[in-house]
This record gives structure tokens, C-alpha cells and sequence, in this order.
């Protein structure tokens, strides 16, 4: 679905967030998941699982934060529900057949709403004294998530949590710089298939490749 | 310069952490549980990954919004007032925290002080040389982190003209310097190596506030800085990566990225809760609670606690703590930075002059 994304529309932090997510996403469930499957462990994967990976505790290359990037961005643009309903379909499909564990989705979806909230303060829809502890509180769903299903806690996606709902914070205001990021075409083609490397990875395993 | 409200919210935080870890320390000390801690371990901090990270968040939160506000103090000051302002703030109060230390100390009143103390601990302590020879005790280990910031000042007065003239030279130095003293600084066997080390190993939270304030002010391309932040955060990894000392415990570079973010963010807040008078009351006493809070925590839960229980030690502990940091921040902090301005000012006409009210709450501020 093409989206008129231009800093002038006010879409630039969908824009970033969703492209971050197609960058982060490909990496993670497209080559990192061929990777796995072949057993491999090329030098530069390597070298960026011991330089960024592990130190950022962001695991399994990136994957589960570029979900969560995805939904956080669509919960800034609740309006768009084709583009919402397209996110979470593209999240139910790394969970069921990337993981084959419903359970991710308790830990993904919180961002969704995280997403909404920050939108609802940003537009003036919801006084930062409610937005600030409804956003801890989808944080916590997340952590309660963690802890409920044991299976989930290596991979600490609480981490992974606390970073998404950051950086959309940090990129719901952008200046002139990530306007003009956001407005390269590259930029916007990697925001319109943002969904793309999700599904690619569920294909990827539901074909064996 | 325009106020950044936003980040005294994370100075009272960072505050609230240290002050936190120091008191599980305490209980750690005595070999007793900590109820409330054990809950928020298991419901928060663990499963965000900061249960061993409580006072290092503090810390590193620290050193963050030090970066970032020194680095505007650094566009309108040249590097002789910048130095003489920055000693002004920081030592009297760290220096007559030491000496009421060193007298109970000698007194033997137990204040955290491991082993009796001479003349020579607290010439050491004074100038922060115990943390670089062997065989001194300390009177207030806090006191390291001011090594760290001590250092960072030295970088920003001696670049201070680099800065304003092309403000993407620093930032490339500060990251050739920091890489340089990584590979050469690698033994820490001795206690001056390790206290070197660390000083490199943290001075990129440092340098990562610098480029936040930059590309704040509009001195530095928003590209720019990332890159340059980037490659800050890869030295902090590559120094955690390269030594088994320092940092103490791991997690530090995830942290830091957090932090940064916050501090992003907490410096657009221009309302609310960041802006409120009592806000910036708490903000202003931080640097005073920083200091007197391990040696008060020490001393009075070591003499309360075999009588009054556990929790009322640890109020009275929290009280004196506060009412202490005061006594320091009013009696010590501001009239030291007032008298200095007034100095700073003398024969100058009133036209010429900084407002000293104002002055003095900005400087107080840093």
C-alpha cells in the first residue's frame, strides 16, 4: 500500500520508524534466519552480535525490536487501520510460524498501544500526566509477559521494549535533519514495505528454505 | 542559553538511584534481606535488566547531564573562568564533606571509613590522590566519579577555543584520545592504572552529552553527532570488551544508550513536572545529596538500627541525608559560587555584570 509519507504531512517519526524496522527486520529475519538455518556464522554477523548485539541486549538480530519499531509506529498512526491491521497481521506471522509461540505476541503487541499513547499526547488528545503512566503501564504488560512464560526471558524482550519506546519518543518531534531523512525516497520505499521482511521470514520458514 | 528543564527530572532520578544502591549496600553489609528491594528486583528491575545497574544508571545519568550542560557553559566562557567556575562548584563542598568525615573518622565513628586515617588520608582524599596511590583510605568513594569529571573539564577548557571556532574538532579529538589511552592504558594492575582506566573507560558518557548539547545548540549536524555518538558508545563497548575490571559489572553500554535517549528526550520538556519550583529545588541539591548520603547512610543505621529496627534507621537515614545535603547546598554551595561571581565581577560596572542572584542558581545548577 503506497503511503504519501513527507515531513510536511507530519508522518517523518512513522516514517523513520517503520524504515528502521524494514532495515532491522531484513537483517533479522531474512539473512539472520537463513543464517541459523544453514548453521552459519559469517565474520560480520559475528562481529555485530559481539559489538552491538550483546551489548545493546538486543537479541536474535535485531528481530523482535524491529517488531516492536513496527508496532510502535503503527500505534502512531492509529488512523490508518488498513496500515495498523497490516502491522499486526505481519506480527502474528513471525510469532506463529517464526517462533511457533502465540505467547510473543503478549510481549509485542504492548508497543502497539505504547504507540497510541505517545500519538494521544503528542496531538493533545491525552494530558502527559495520563500518557506517562498508561506508557509505563504497557511497559509493565510486557515485563508481566516476561515473567508469566519463563520460555521468554532470554531474550529480554523488556530490553527491547524500553529501547522501541524510547527512540519513538525521540523521533515523534523530528527536526529539520529526520524531516529530510524521512523524505528521501529511500527512506519512504523501505517505510512502505515495512511489512515485507515479516512475512518473508514466516514464508522463509513455512517453506524450509 | 535556554534552561533545560527537563534534565533536573533526571538529575533528582539519577540521585534517587545512587542514594537507592548505596542502601542495598547497606543491607548487603549486614547480611539482612531487604523486602521491598527483593520485590522490585523480581517485578522491575530484573526483567528490565538493571538489578545490578541501579547505582551505575545513577552514575552514568550523571555523567550524561554533565556533558550536556557543560558544554553549553563552554560556549560563553572562556577556559580560565571555565575551569576557575567548575572547581568553584564542585570542591568546597566535596572538601568540607571530607574533612567532617575525616574528623569522625578519626573519632572513630564508624561513617563508611574502612581502617583509621592520619593527616596524609585526608591530603589524599582532598586532592582525590587516594584513588591513584595505593595503601589510602577512602572517605568517600563517590568522590571517583569526580576523577571522571574532573578530566572531562580539563578536555572541554582546553579545546574551548577548537569549540567555537570548529565545533566538529573536538568531538573527533575526544574520540582519537579515548581510543588512543584504550590501547595504552590496558594493565590495571597497579591502583593508579586502574583509576586511569577507569577515567577513559567512562569519559565517552561524557563526550556522548557533549555531542547531544552540540547538535542541541545547532553546532553540530544532527548526522554528525550520531555518527560521532556511535562511535563514543563503540569505544565504551570496546573498553568494557578489553578489560575485566572496568567497568565492575556489564550492561553499562545498553544503559548509556537509554540514558541518552532520555536525555534527548527530557531536554525538549519545557512544562509540568520539569519546570515545577520544588523540581528544580531537588535538582539544585543533588551534587550536596551525591556527597554526604554514604557517609550519613554508614553512620547513623550503624548507630540506630540495634535499637529502633531496620526501617525507622532507614528514614532517619533518608531524613539526616536530606536535611544534611541542605545544610551543604545552602551554607557551602551557593554562598561559595556568590562570593566567586562577586570576585569574578569585581571593578566591573553593573551594566557588565551577570545578574548574581541569577548567576549563582545557574552555576549552582551544574
Amino acid at each position: 500500500m503506497a503511503v504519501a509519507v513527507t515531513p510536511a504531512t507530519g508522518t517523518a517519526p512513522v516514517t523513520l520508524l517503520r524504515a528502521g524496522a524494514a532495515v532491522l527486520g531484513t537483517y533479522g529475519y531474512v539473512l539472520g534466519l537463513l543464517l541459523a538455518r544453514h548453521d552459519l556464522n559469517p565474520e560480520p554477523v559475528a562481529t555485530i552480535r559481539v559489538w552491538l548485539n550483546r551489548p545493546l541486549g538486543l537479541g536474535e538480530d535485531f528481530g523482535p525490536f524491529a517488531v516492536m519499531l513496527l508496532l510502535a509506529a503503527a500505534g502512531l498512526q492509529p488512523r490508518r487501520l488498513v496500515q495498523v491491521g497490516l502491522s499486526v497481521l505481519a506480527t502474528v506471522c513471525v510469532c506463529l510460524f517464526v517462533y511457533e509461540d502465540p505467547a510473543r505476541l503478549l510481549a509485542f503487541l504492548p508497543l502497539l498501544l505504547a504507540g497510541y499513547v505517545t500519538w494521544a499526547v503528542v496531538d493533545e488528545r491525552l494530558p502527559a500526566w495520563a500518557g506517562v503512566p498508561l506508557g509505563v503501564g504497557c511497559l509493565a504488560v510486557v515485563v508481566a509477559a516476561d515473567r508469566a512464560f519463563p520460555g521468554l526471558r532470554p531474550w529480554w524482550y523488556p530490553v527491547a521494549a524500553v529501547f522501541a519506546v524510547l527512540l519513538s519518543l525521540v523521533v515523534v518531534r523530528p527536526g529539520p535533519t529526520a524531516g529530510a531523512v524521512a523524505g528521501h525516497p529511500v527512506t519512504r520505499a523501505l517505510a512502505v514495505a515495512a511489512e515485507v521482511p515479516f512475512v518473508a521470514g514466516a514464508l522463509l520458514v513455512l517453506v524450509g528454505a | 542559553m535556554r534552561y533545560l528543564h527537563g534534565l533536573n527530572l533526571l538529575r533528582i532520578v539519577a540521585s534517587v538511584a545512587v542514594f537507592y544502591d548505596h542502601l542495598r549496600g547497606w543491607f548487603a553489609s549486614g547480611g539482612q534481606r531487604w523486602t521491598f528491594d527483593e520485590n522490585l528486583s523480581a517485578a522491575v528491575l530484573s526483567p528490565v535488566r538493571l538489578d545490578a545497574l541501579v547505582g551505575a544508571f545513577g552514575i552514568c545519568t550523571f555523567f550524561l547531564v554533565s556533558g550536556v550542560v557543560i558544554t553549553f557553559a563552554a560556549q560563553r566562557e572562556g577556559p580560565g573562568r571555565f575551569v576557575a567556575r567548575r572547581a568553584v562548584r564542585i570542591l568546597p563542598a566535596m572538601w568540607v564533606v571530607l574533612l567532617i568525615v575525616w574528623v569522625l573518622a578519626s573519632c572513630h565513628v564508624q561513617v563508611g571509613v574502612a581502617g583509621p586515617v592520619d593527616a596524609g588520608d585526608l591530603f589524599a582524599n582532598l586532592t582525590l590522590a587516594n584513588f591513584f596511590v595505593p595503601n589510602q583510605t577512602g572517605l568517600d568513594l563517590v568522590t571517583w566519579t569526580l576523577g571522571v569529571q574532573i578530566a572531562y573539564y580539563l578536555f572541554v577548557a582546553a579545546t574551548i577555543p577548537l569549540l567555537r571556532r570548529w565545533p566538529w574538532l573536538p568531538p573527533a579529538l575526544a574520540v582519537t584520545l579515548v581510543s588512543v589511552l584504550l590501547s595504552v592504558v590496558s594493565d590495571e594492575s597497579t591502583t593508579a592504572t586502574h583509576m586511569l582506566r577507569v577515567i577513559i573507560t567512562f569519559l565517552p558518557i561524557l563526550f556522548i552529552g557533549q555531542l547531544v548539547a552540540l547538535v542541541r545548540l545547532g553546532r553540530l549536524h544532527p548526522l554528525a553527532g550520531l555518527a560521532y555518538g556511535v562511535l563514543q558508545w563503540l569505544l565504551l563497548v570496546r573498553g568494557d570488551l578489553t578489560s575485566d575490571l572496568t567497568p565492575a559489572v556489564p550492561g553499562y553500554a545498553r544503559m548509556v544508550v537509554c540514558i541518552a535517549l532520555l536525555v534527548i528526550v527530557c531536554c525538549r520538556l519545557s512544562g509540568g513536572l520539569a519546570t515545577a519550583r520544588w523540581t528544580r529545588g531537588l535538582a539544585d541539591r543533588t551534587y550536596a545529596v551525591f556527597l554526604v548520603h554514604v557517609p550519613v547512610l554508614y553512620v547513623t543505621p550503624h548507630l540506630l538500627s540495634t535499637t529502633t529496627g531496620t526501617t525507622p534507621a532507614l528514614l532517619i537515614a533518608t531524613v539526616a541525608t536530606a536535611v544534611l545535603a541542605d545544610l551543604l547546598y545552602r551554607f557551602v554551595e551557593v554562598p561559595c559560587v556568590r562570593w566567586y561571581r562577586k570576585w569574578e565581577n569585581r571593578g566591573r560596572n553593573s551594566a557588565e555584570r551577570a545578574p548574581d542572584d541569577l548567576a549563582g542558581r545557574v552555576e549552582a545548577a551544574r
